[in-house]
């Protein structure tokens, strides 16, 4: 999926209309927030938990290489496998040797959003696997032919009529709106999946360095089926993700469950440590860890653009965000939407590809509010329009496309501003004359026919206020 | 890979020396936000309401001798027809019961996934000990052993799980604080905090997905 | 965020800036007048240099820092004392109190970047500090009527001010304040971003203009005038009702002499 800014702007346009989805979406994230709300509500300190939380990133991200050198060391002492890719391709090809090596033609997956980064499903079906997703949100999107619209609740844009009908027309199941009845249908289709797959496939929620352990949330057991029955787990992490001690965990899975759906917990949390021992009875025989790249290590370069990498993945800012809820997660055509998204695939894809999402925020902050590690996500929008319009020598980018943006057009009127506003003189004819002139400004081209296409425009006062002050009687 | 690899530390390495915006050590803040926290009470009572909360069925029992009469009564509620333990000792006991008073067909977790698998996904009732339990969150700790694997408290629709009151901790950082799991890690360690859900349709509550659709909490003591 | 702590706030001074704001200068002056003249009804000096113009926001935001950074600084050079700069604006208070220091800080001028950091220091925000710092004691002249209030995203998360201006509201014994539904839910306008994204700026205007309607208020006020040229805007064209009035300038209204609503 690539970002477009002229793909964009049509999609915003029919989707502000879509009101089924709006009510959709209005609808569920606005009871996430609540759930979440209730959840910091019944807990004391909740600023001092998002506090830590943002000390035990930084102070994760500070030793990343060192980390991750530890969590390789002591997996592999251990016996899992672990390997490392610079982009998704490489990944891919990863996951495929090790389904080539073991023959396998069925692949059944927990919820994994580097794996939709991987856009590993339609690659693995080109190489004749099929890939089958048992998370029910992502069950669904799947027999929609879609990737998540929502990374924590990836069907959250569908309601039950819609997904009734979905699973009528790809399941042959009988039309029902019945929640209990549809979730049945899912299960009952998954159940033989995870028995008949060589290869569970997950993300990673943590990984810990020093007990070499990796850190699965989860509420509907898919996760630990997934890395249970199949005789192979994979498991795709982004390189950011580790973590240094298993004691940094408690904190961490309060705040995560909290903000994702407002559970002190989730209904399960695996710790994955070895493959099956020897005397063990289960478990799958070879567990592989893939640590993804995909421009992550040019976003930890900046420090600034760092806590980028803070993100535990909680979904709290796009449930919250004003601009999300009305124009969908498929609107952004990126794998990560909403404020996250907004940040993190401009860098990753450049600022070229997808540096328009940067502008698609009004700098509400109402992300910063929800944050648990407390990105600062408005200020790392300014920082990135200013890295896609500032001039930028070639070599020179600290993000991908920095400069990019840049139109000489946009750079004059910008000059010209700077000009007049810091003109005093300027600044007090032209205002004036704006205001002699009122209503003749041009209505019906530039940013005023924008404007005024559901807005009165705004008329310029007749005298400005510092005509009013100037003449005032003095006392 | 060895390449990518290399290229990737070698990147984070030039630029890793950036010290962190926090100082402090994590590991003192937890405490210090712990000690805010309003005060459990007892823990055993957190830990049923907190399991209770979330639909699980909870029976607190004085001693293990007492459990098999008093789990009894929910094979005939939930009509489980089978059930399967591991080979774990304490267990015996209640299995005599079910197979002798209640007439429960019972199986055993002795060979291994591959040769038990459609006997294994085809029982009622999964029986179970535990590592613990975590109170504030109604957390079971499952720390699975070849006696008793982990399929036993995921495949099949309905988990029994035992959980003794002297192993409940009042938080995960607590039980993190023995130190065994760093000393002995497991293949597998999971918190069960109730039944498999899932809320992926209209953000309604559906209980019972991929795992058991009934989760029975016994605590003994 | 001054209001985070009230050691902060300074006691009660004889004289302040005043930054009028380049919106209120052209578009909504009746509020910049109506700010000052509230505050020197407290018995303070209101200075406002005659030279200013913008705070820099607009090119900041849409990245250009550098013809920000130009503004910014011919700005600051005009509020030399180290008396309070007021802000009629949440959303430029924020710019100044904020993001200057941030603006100013990448190391080209040292001197510079402290001179931003003090003068961030000594910005407020009106209603503030009418409130905090002026400890203001309104008397109602007007009629019953019922007012809601829309509060800003910057005022409300950039400079912290979630209290102050309903606080204002309340001490007017015929003013009903009725909360507005969703109140914290931003109104679009966003600058730039209310004609870059018109699509999704309407989307969230119409969100704001039902709320306003769900409120039952006959008053909308603000501190921020681009979200009422956003929100009044878009109700005049639907043709809903509702008076759309900066705080300051309703304020004002309320507690003159034989006031009118
Ligand atoms: S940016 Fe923050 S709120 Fe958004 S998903 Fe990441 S951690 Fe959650």
């Amino acid at each position: 999926m690539i970002p477009n800014p002229t793909q964009f702007k049509r999609d915003v346009a029919r989707e502000v209309h879509n009101t089924t989805q709006r009510k959709n979406l209005k609808h569920v994230t606005g009871l996430i927030r609540e759930r979440r709300n209730a959840a910091f509500a019944a807990i004391e300190d909740g600023e001092g938990l998002r506090e830590i939380g943002k000390a035990i990133k930084q102070e994760s991200l500070s030793r990343l290489p060192e980390l991750l050198e530890q969590l390789e060391s002591n997996l592999t002492r251990k016996g899992i496998q672990v390997h490392w890719a610079e982009t998704t391709d490489q990944a891919n090809q990863i996951v495929l040797e090790i389904c080539r090596r073991r023959g396998i033609t069925q692949v059944i997956k927990g919820k994994s959003m580097v794996s939709e980064e991987m856009e590993l499903n339609p690659f693995l079906a080109g190489h004749g696997i099929e890939a089958i997703e048992a998370d029910l949100g992502e069950f669904i999107v799947q027999l929609a032919e879609k990737p998540p619209s929502h990374i924590i609740a990836p069907a959250i844009h569908l309601n039950k009529e819609q997904i009734a009908e979905l699973f009528e027309e790809k399941l042959g199941e009988p039309y029902t709106v019945n929640i209990e009845e549809m979730t049945a249908m899912a299960r009952r289709v998954l159940r033989g999946k995870f028995q008949s797959a060589g290869m569970g496939v997950t993300g990673v929620n943590f990984a810990i360095a020093d007990t070499g352990t990796i850190a699965l949330v989860e509420n509907e057991g898919n996760g630990r089926m997934v890395t249970s029955v199949p005789p192979v787990h994979v498991a795709l992490m982004g390189l950011e993700k580790v973590i240094a001690h298993i004691a940094d965990l408690p904190p961490l899975i309060r705040l995560l469950c909290r903000s994702a759906t407002g559970q002190s917990i989730s209904t399960y949390f695996n710790w994955i440590s070895y493959p099956r021992r020897p005397e063990e009875k289960d478990g799958p025989e070879e567990v592989h860890l893939v640590i993804l790249d995909n421009g992550r290590s040019t976003i930890y370069a900046d420090a600034e653009l760092r806590e980028t990498l803070d993100c535990i993945r909680c979904g709290a800012c796009l449930n919250i965000c004003p601009v999300y809820s009305r124009i969908g997660g498929y609107s952004y055509s990126s794998i990560y939407m909403g404020p996250i998204g907004k940040i993190l695939t401009p860098q990753m894809a450049g600022l070229e590809t997808a540096g328009h999402l940067t502008g698609a925020s009004t700098l509400c902050g109402a992300c910063v509010e929800v944050c648990p590690v407390k990105i600062p996500i408005p200020n790392l929008l300014l920082r990135l329009r200013q890295e896609a319009n500032q001039p930028t020598a070639a070599g020179k980018e600290i993000v991908k496309g920095a400069g990019s943006k840049r139109s000489s057009g946009e750079a004059m009127v910008w000059a010209g501003w700077k000009v007049l506003h810091s003109r005093p003189a300027a600044y007090l004819a032209l205002t004036r004359l704006a205001g002699l002139a009122g209503g003749l400004l041009p209505q019906r081209v530039g940013p005023l026919k924008q404007w005024s296409k559901f807005r009165k425009p705004p008329r310029p006062a007749k005298r400005t206020l510092h005509q009013l002050l100037k003449e005032r009687p003095h006392s | 890979m060895a390449d990518a690899r290399s290229r990737i530390l070698e990147r984070l390495r030039r630029n890793s020396n950036t010290p962190p915006h926090h100082a402090n050590p994590v590991s003192d803040r937890e405490p210090e936000w712990q000690a805010k926290q309003r005060p459990l009470g007892d823990l055993g009572e957190v830990f049923v309401s907190e399991l209770e909360k979330v639909g699980s069925k909870v029976i607190r029992v004085l001693d293990w001798k007492s459990l098999p009469e008093a789990v009894g009564p929910w094979f005939k509620e939930f009509r489980i027809g089978s059930a399967m333990t591991g080979q774990e000792p304490r267990l015996e006991p209640l299995r005599k019961h079910l197979g002798k008073s209640l007439g429960i067909d019972l199986h055993t977790y002795t060979e291994s996934l591959e040769a038990q698998k459609e006997e294994i996904f085809s029982t009622d009732c999964g029986i179970t000990t535990s590592r613990g339990g975590i109170a504030d969150t109604g957390s079971v700790i499952l720390v699975p052993t070849p006696q008793e694997p982990r399929l036993l408290s995921l495949a099949l629709p309905v988990h029994l799980v035992v959980v003794e009151k002297e192993n409940l901790f009042p938080h995960l950082g607590a039980f993190l604080d023995t130190g065994e799991f760093q000393r002995d890690t497991p293949s597998n360690l999971v918190l069960v905090s109730g039944a498999s859900r899932t809320a992926d349709i209209e953000l309604t509550l559906t209980v019972g997905v991929h795992g058991p659709k009934v989760f029975l909490v016994a605590l003994v003591g | 965020m001054h209001s985070s702590n009230p050691s902060t706030y300074p006691a009660k001074p004889e004289q302040v800036y005043f930054f009028g704001t380049c919106l209120v200068d052209t578009i909504y002056p009746e509020a910049g007048l109506a700010a000052v003249e509230l505050m020197e009804r407290e018995g303070v000096q209101v200075i406002y240099p005659m030279a200013q113009t913008c705070c820099g926001q607009p090119p900041f935001n849409s990245g250009y820092w550098e013809e920000g950074r130009v503004v910014a600084a011919a700005q600051m050079a005009l509020f030399p004392k180290p008396i309070p700069v007021v802000v009629p604006s949440g959303s430029c208070a924020a710019m100044m109190h904020g993001h200057y220091p941030h603006l100013f800080q990448d190391g080209r001028d040292d001197e510079q970047a402290a001179q931003a950091r003090e003068f961030a220091a000594r910005v407020f925000e009106w209603s503030d500090f009418m409130l905090n710092v002026l400890a203001v004691r309104l008397q109602d002249q007007g009629p019953p009527v019922k007012v809601t209030y829309h509060p800003s995203c910057h005022l409300l998360r950039e400079m912290g001010v979630r209290e102050a201006p309903v606080r204002l509201l309340e001490q007017l014994g015929q003013v009903t304040y009725v909360p507005l539904p969703e109140a914290e839910e931003c109104c679009g306008f966003g600058g730039t971003f209310s004609v870059k994204h018109s699509d999704i700026s309407w989307a969230m205007v119409e969100d704001k203009r039902r709320t306003v309607a769900e409120s039952g208020a006959e008053v909308l006020v603000s501190m921020d005038c681009g979200c009422l040229m956003q929100i009044g805007g878009a109700m005049a064209k639907a043709g809903q009702n509702t008076r759309v009035i900066p705080l300051p300038q309703f304020l004002r209204q309320r507690t003159m002499e034989g006031a009118n609503p």
